[in-house]
């Protein structure tokens, strides 16, 4: 999970060649928190490094497959066409999820909520969700977006790691191998979830799984209830000082024994002891949010410990302020295939107001600038009707994207009259992932890392990924 | 023509390998750099060949360019090669800036060299025949315990070492009980060993471990993760299948020696060998292993490529160590696998019989005995409770029978109108084969909460929208002229709901009638889809909801399969539910006997006598065929009569669960298996692009470069390719597992890649070496224990792992295996370390998955349906690692922590990370402090001694060894301060000792008892403890 204390001779026996050998040695040193931008990628090697616009990234994950229809992607045609046959010249031959049966009666569904223009840039979006338009100008919104799987969970598992196939990297351990993170008192890679506003898709825990990378890589998922991270508590009965008297113990006898032994292995156990000790301090410390002041709160909407999507956008900061490298917030409630009109709504009162607050906390923080806000989920929803609602679709839909070097104000690509099929300016799954590790600072076409004989990488071994220049600062 | 620079002089840099540099190596210096930098662009696949110029032959690579060639055999300073990798213009070199690749001046003097002897190809290792190799002669001979060790003592003499002097004999003992059985020897099992270390007890306790039930389970937990074995289907709602009889399988065939040969075409083809035995059965289960979906809108299709491809990917890396995966979607890039070969593969397992999408229900059961004799485990106990619990029921049975003979009975007549009769459906439980699904668990609660009628109503309290729904049930539900649908409702007076919904499906889920507000957005108001019944009932009492199937749009014919209680905030309590049908009792099974033997006609599950005399006609029957009918009728299926019966019958009903509960322990175990059935079609999938149908049609057929299997004009099957596996000229099977095996007993493979001796993989550090095992295995029947004592009988094994500066300056990565490897155990044998040197540990071998302590919640992603982690109860919660129930979407979080895999694809090498996590499970993880209480229990009891004494039985326990004086300094410090602490606080000493179920054992202070307590913790939180040296 951290990859500060690393245990070098692992690292070096698993690493391969993915990485000039030569340069191992530097990636796994640890950045200072507060070192200048233009300094901490230095530890990459050079044929990996390009000048870094973002420190960190914060993924907001809308799952289940929010409907661009209802959210960014206005279409005044297909309201005209509300009712009627779809045609069929534009989904013949294509997937199709649980419309699959009736595929020669898919009839069009009309936007089911009026957009408005927001900001100064005017950019259009459904007015359900006003206060994600009250940042409309800190915004960059890509209506293009395309992915290849049309199910939940392989669709997951494609936006996380660039495949279908399970057992691979997702985005976040890849950024924290390369990068590492600004802590040694918490993970650098935390996914937090939430739920509300329609059916609850499942989510596994391959999301946020480290893949074929070494364990140190993985997402460590926090809990709003319970431990917030798994056995952080000590056990009953045994208070802070004995938990200290037993690890200094242990690590006394650890070094006793590495004194015949010279093992770096021990080494680094010992440092994670220290390590685990400082985590039962500090996440309890990070998760408790009743100190923040009062206006704050309000911003976000948050009530401490409710376990609110509003609650996790608060902590996201909080993470992000203490150095967590990728943080990545679920919110499990965007699977609208019937009532979509108040499924909509309902989702939007739990997700509009947090998304917003994220945005203008880190923007009077300062933060905004190196921190890439993405907001997107693994898929969107068909223009045809699905009864009262959309069915999964994956040919065309819209996610947004804030800080960290991406233009504010604007939007990206278009998809076609039906809002089926991104036509201007595709955005495929790969490219999204190139231009997050290019904002890192990272050359996503050399970030490798050798498994099963062959050169992986994040935006996928075969297409070429594309780096959206049009859409950075 | 590009014009030639001069080359620059490039000095060796230092060589960070140990080997010295004689005569460059085709296969071990040469074909690595190629492979690595050219043959992306310069190799097999034709597709993405640049300037036609291919590497990865010699034809290729001396082939005409023009008036030049690549490569010019004998003359560096001719080949084009050699031009393109040195210029210093950056459009020209080779391999361009782009790639990402480049070649240091060691590559480039090799590549160099390599072209100026002769430039010779050599067949890629891994694809020549296996040569059986004589061991080298070597000097200091008497060093050699066996013929592994020459070729190691070789490699190293070579480069200036010889072997490591041996282990201390503790460090041995635990290494060897660690390696075989994955648990550290007990003091008693330790003893004669220490007291004479001598050759023959080596020799013999090698046998004696090789012998032991441990030994089976030990090496599944390696085999589990080859063949990605897990209790759940993987994606998407990831439910369970059942398939422990397969881990069971495993267990069985390493500890029986099941030759290695054998093993694969049961796995491979078991179903297919004739008269299979049920654990060859079992044993092809192999093939169902994959992950599956059920997800609602997945394509068949799709998910036909899905699986065929991953059972391709599979089968190459276990069975062959080769890759595939790549040639899915384009010709090998690296390996001479084509596109075609791929899909030819994929045809073999066309023929395994499975629904695509859905439930992977159990498709054999067998009984447990089979699984008992395999195992060497019997148990005759249970079946003798079968016996009993079924003699409870017979004579059960009996008596009903007894009572309902002395019941009239007269078939009914129609008088005027037929009569409106209730049909409950749901009472207590999911109707029959419903699969319960909802935001959350259904929720039964018993009185005092509200029931209306039978034992239990189901609640659910919610902010917003919430429901709990079944679909699937069979029998149906049938809908009839004038059907009324009914269910009880019972809202809270506190908390009542905005809105109530019922949702009816018989096939889809568009009939739908709520009572009170439209929050509920589904369907489309005032159609059948979405009904208003009216304001909400009465708060406070049962309200029977009545709604007509055709207001809702369900028509005589239609059937229900699936119901769904929906509401919008608020408590709400739903109790018996059906339906309310008009019924001609001179027509109706549940009234009439005549009716129900019509329909029962062609019953077989129905007692012997009843079968023949429902046979019989009405008017030939005798009197006493008659008389049993009519009383069975009465007994079992007469409506009117149910309620005089029904305490007798839930007493039988709940004989048979418990019997059928037993029998799933012990009685009979089920499992998913592979059964062939016609094969499909398979085509090559352009660009592995499902949804293009326009590939060639392809017949079952091995990698072309690896030769064809004679089977004439009959399609090849899955038998034909598992004996193609284990053929003696195969030159990979063999090569894998030894390969794979080296690695368990001295750290890394002989080569480093365990899942690719192809082209991307490593050449083999002793080529020589693994060749001899591998055909010494293969000659000598596939024998995996005789394979494994070769190993752990060498002086190579049983060298020191302490490093001296010497070696780990030349050899840091230990390619020399001039020394022992050290490394931190599998997740599974952290465990059974903990538990075995606490006592806790329940050695029973075999049998379903258990579920020891998890954290509450680690679930809660889960959906369809929602689920919680339930914990097992006594013994199950200390059982081997290897038998924790594995969900692929959240696998044991503790199992995690210590790197197992979430066995989703084949894991041949897990890596061995050392992170916080790891502290934090050894602390905290209630399974391990109630381990370090049951050691501290031990100790107080088995030792009487003072507390020095106890400390060394306490390191006699978890090292095998005395505790050095100043380690017991350190512990006596601890436990007198924790002695103090817990004197003070005797509430904290008392929470820390009840941790975990095991109950303490009486007449121990509590306060001694804590403090002892926190003394094992350190104890088992040791990195020693942990660790294998």
């Amino acid at each position: 999970m951290n990859p500060l204390i690393q245990n070098r001779r692992s690292f070096l026996a698993h690493a391969g060649i993915g990485i000039g050998s030569t340069a191992l040695g530097s990636l796994l040193a640890r950045n200072s928190a507060h070192a200048a931008s233009d300094t901490w990628p230095a530890n990459l090697p050079s044929n990996l490094r390009i000048p870094p616009k973002a420190k960190r990234v914060i993924f907001l994950c809308m799952a289940g497959g929010p409907s661009h229809l209802e959210t960014f992607d206005y279409k005044p045609k297909l309201k005209e066409m509300d009712g009627k046959a779809m045609p069929k010249s534009i989904t013949e031959g294509q997937p199709i999820a649980q419309l699959q049966g009736k595929r020669n009666a898919l009839k069009c569904l009309g936007p089911q909520h009026p957009f408005e223009r927001y900001g100064k840039s005017g950019q259009l979006i459904c007015n359900q969700f006003p206060k994600i338009g009250s940042i409309a100008d800190d915004i960059c919104i890509l209506r293009s977006m395309r992915t290849e799987q049309i199910n939940h969970d392989p669709a997951h598992t494609y936006m996380n790691t660039g495949t279908q196939i399970s057992g691979r990297p997702s985005m976040g351990s890849w950024v924290l191998y390369g990068l590492g993170a600004d802590t040694d008192n918490l993970p650098g890679f935390v996914v937090l979830t939430s739920v509300g506003g329609g059916q609850n898709q499942p989510i596994a825990s391959r999301q946020w799984h480290s893949g074929f990378l070494p364990s140190k890589y993985q997402g460590v998922n926090f809990n709003s209830k319970g431990d917030p991270v798994l056995y952080l508590s000590n056990p009953a009965g045994v208070n802070k000082q004995d938990q200290r008297s037993l690890i200094d113990t242990v690590n006394e006898l650890n070094t006793l024994r590495n004194a015949t032994a010279a093992d770096p292995e021990i080494t680094t156990k010992i440092s994670q002891y220290e390590m685990a000790f400082r985590m039962q301090t500090s996440v309890p410390d990070l998760m408790d949010v009743s100190k923040e002041p009062k206006h704050v709160l309000d911003l976000y909407g948050a009530k401490p410990g409710d376990g609110s999507f509003a609650s996790n956008c608060l902590l996201a900061r909080r993470l992000a302020e203490r150095g967590v490298r990728f943080i990545q917030l679920y919110h499990r409630g965007w699977d609208h295939h019937g009532g979509v009109k108040n499924a909509i709504s309902g989702v939007a009162k739990r997700v509009d107001q947090g998304s917003a607050a994220l945005i203008k906390d880190l923007k009077q923080r300062g933060m905004l600038d190196d921190t890439l806000v993405i907001w997107g989920g693994e898929f969107g929803r068909t223009p045809m009707a699905q009864g009262s609602g959309r069915d999964h679709h994956i040919k065309g839909f819209s996610i947004w994207m804030a800080g960290g070097g991406v233009k504010g104000g604007m939007s990206y690509g278009n998809t076609d009259d039906f809002g089926y099929n991104a036509e201007e300016n595709i955005v495929h799954v790969r490219d999204l992932h190139a231009t997050i590790l290019h904002q890192l600072g990272i050359r996503a076409e050399n970030f490798t890392y050798k498994f099963q004989g062959l050169d992986f990488r994040l935006t996928g071994v075969e297409e070429k990924a594309h780096v959206l220049k049009e859409i950075l600062a | 023509m590009k014009i030639h620079r001069p080359f620059l002089f490039l000095a060796l840099s230092a060589l960070a390998s140990p080997w010295a540099l004689g005569k460059v190596d085709f296969t071990r210096d040469v074909r690595p750099i190629l492979s690595e930098a050219c043959f992306h662009c310069h190799g097999p696949d034709k597709k993405t060949r640049k300037a036609k110029l291919r590497l990865d032959v010699p034809e290729g690579a001396t082939a005409d360019l023009g008036g030049y060639q690549a490569i010019v055999p004998g003359k560096p300073a001719e080949s084009e090669l050699m031009a393109r990798i040195v210029t210093k213009d950056e459009d020209d070199r080779m391999p361009p800036k782009k790639s990402g690749k480049e070649l240091d001046s060691k590559q480039i003097e090799i590549l160099k060299q390599w072209i100026a002897e002769g430039g010779e190809y050599e067949v890629h290792w891994a694809y020549r025949p296996i040569r059986q190799a004589k061991p080298p002669e070597v000097k200091e001979k008497e060093a050699a315990r066996n013929e592994i060790d020459p070729f190691i003592l070789a490699s190293a003499q070579k480069s200036g070492f010889s072997l490591s002097q041996d282990a201390d004999p503790t460090t041995l003992i635990r290494r060897l009980y660690l390696d075989l059985l994955g648990m550290p020897p007990t003091p008693d099992e330790a003893a004669p060993f220490l007291k004479n270390p001598s050759e023959e007890a080596y020799a013999k306790l090698v046998d004696k471990l090789l012998d032991d039930p441990r030994f089976g389970e030990r090496m599944a937990v390696h085999w589990l993760d080859l063949v990605r074995f897990a209790d759940t289907v993987g994606y998407h709602s990831d439910n369970f299948m059942e398939v422990s009889a397969y881990r069971d399988y495993v267990i069985g065939a390493f500890n029986k020696n099941l030759p290695y040969d054998q093993f694969v075409i049961e796995n491979v083809a078991g179903d297919l060998l004739p008269n299979p035995t049920p654990m060859q059965k079992v044993a092809s289960g192999y093939n169902r292993l994959l992950q599956t979906t059920e997800e609602g809108g997945a394509q068949a299709d799709e998910y036909v490529t899905i699986y065929q491809a991953d059972r391709v990917r599979n089968f190459g890396n276990v069975w062959l160590a080769s890759t595939t995966g790549c040639a899915q979607c384009h010709d090998h890039k690296y390996d001479p696998i084509t596109t075609k070969d791929f899909y030819s593969m994929a045809a073999f397992f066309a023929d395994v019989k499975e629904k695509v999408l859905g439930r992977r229900n159990a498709n054999y059961k067998f009984p447990s005995t089979e699984i008992d004799a395999w195992l060497g485990a019997e148990d005759e106990n249970a079946q003798s409770k079968i016996a009993k619990l079924k003699k409870q029921r017979e004579d059960l049975e009996k008596a009903l029978l007894a009572k309902a003979a002395k019941e009239p009975y007269v078939e009914p007549k129609l008088s005027g109108m037929p009569e409106p009769v209730e049909k409950v459906w749901i009472e207590d439980s999911v109707p029959a084969n419903g699969r319960a699904q909802g935001n959350s668990p259904w929720k039964f609660v018993s009185k005092p909460e509200p029931v209306f009628s039978g034992q239990k109503a189901t609640v659910r309290e919610a902010g917003g929208l919430s429901q709990h729904f079944f679909d699937g049930a069979n029998p149906k539900l049938p809908i009839e002229k004038g059907t009324k649908l009914f269910a009880y409702v019972y809202l809270d007076t506190i908390n009542p709901p905005k809105q109530i919904m019922l949702q009816f499906n018989d096939g889809s889920w568009d009939h739908r009638a709520y009572w009170g507000e439209s929050k509920i957005s589904w369907g489309k108001d005032g159609t059948v889809s979405r009904r208003k019944m009216g304001p909400l009932p009465e708060t406070g009492k049962w309200v029977k909801l009545e709604v007509d199937a055709s207001h809702v749009g369900l028509s005589p014919g239609a059937q229900l399969n699936g119901w769904a209680f929906s509401q919008f905030g608020g408590k709400v309590y739903w109790d018996k539910a059906g339906a309310v049908t008009v019924v001609d009792p001179t027509k109706d099974p549940a009234f009439s006997l005549r009716a129900w033997v019509n329909q029962q006609k062609n019953a077989k599950d129905l007692p012997p006598k009843v079968q023949q005399a429902i046979k019989v006609p009405e008017e030939k029957r005798t009197d006493a065929q008659s008389k049993d009918l009519q009383t069975y009728y009465l007994a079992y299926a007469h409506e009117p009569s149910a309620k005089k019966f029904a305490q007798e019958k839930a007493k039988i009903n709940a004989l048979k669960n418990q019997e059928k509960a037993t029998a799933n322990v012990k009685g009979t175990r089920s499992m998913l298996v592979s059964e062939p059935t016609k094969p499909r079609m398979v085509k090559i999938l352009p660009r592995g692009n499902w949804l293009d149908k326009t590939g060639e049609v392809v017949q079952p057929a091995i990698p072309e470069f690896l030769g064809k299997l004679e089977v004439g004009d009959r399609r090849a099957t899955r038998l034909d390719l598992a004996r193609w596996v284990v053929a003696k000229d195969n030159p990979l099977t063999s090569r894998a597992l030894v390969n794979r095996t080296w690695k368990l007993f001295f750290g890394h493979g002989l080569s480093r890649r365990l899942d690719d001796l192809g082209g991307q993989g490593e050449p083999p550090t002793h080529p020589e070496l693994l060749d001899h095992l591998a055909a010494d295995f293969r000659d000598n029947g596939w024998d995996v224990k005789r394979l494994i004592k070769k190993m752990v009988t060498s002086r190579t094994y049983r060298q020191s792992s302490l490093v001296s500066p010497g070696l780990r300056q030349k050899d840091p990565t230990n390619r020399l295996f001039a020394r022992q490897a050290r490394f931190r155990l599998d997740a599974e044998f952290v465990r059974d370390t903990s538990l075995s040197i606490s006592g806790l540990l329940i050695d029973t071998i075999g049998g379903p998955s258990v579920k020891p302590y998890q954290p509450a919640g680690y679930w809660r992603h889960l959906n369809f349906p929602a689920r919680k982690w339930q914990a097992s109860k006594g013994n199950d919660l200390y059982r081997r690692g290897l038998y924790t129930f594995v969900c692929r979407s959240f696998p044991h979080p503790a199992m995690v922590a210590f790197d197992a895999p979430s066995r989703e694809e084949c894991v041949a090498e897990r890596p061995r990370s050392n992170i916080p996590q790891q502290a934090l499970v050894l602390l905290n993880d209630p399974v391990f402090v109630e381990s370090a209480r049951a050691l501290a229990e031990r100790i107080l009891f088995e030792s009487k001694g003072n507390d020095r004494e106890r400390l060394a039985q306490a390191f006699r326990l978890a090292l095998t060894r005395q505790p050095l004086p100043q380690e017991s300094e350190v512990l006596i410090e601890l436990l007198k301060q924790q002695r103090v602490r817990y004197k003070e606080d005797p509430e904290a000493a008392k929470k820390l000792v009840s941790i975990g179920m095991k109950t303490i054992a009486p007449n121990l202070a509590v306060s001694d008892l804590a403090a002892w307590t926190s003394v094992s913790r350190a104890i088992l939180n040791l990195y020693e403890t942990t660790a294998r040296f």
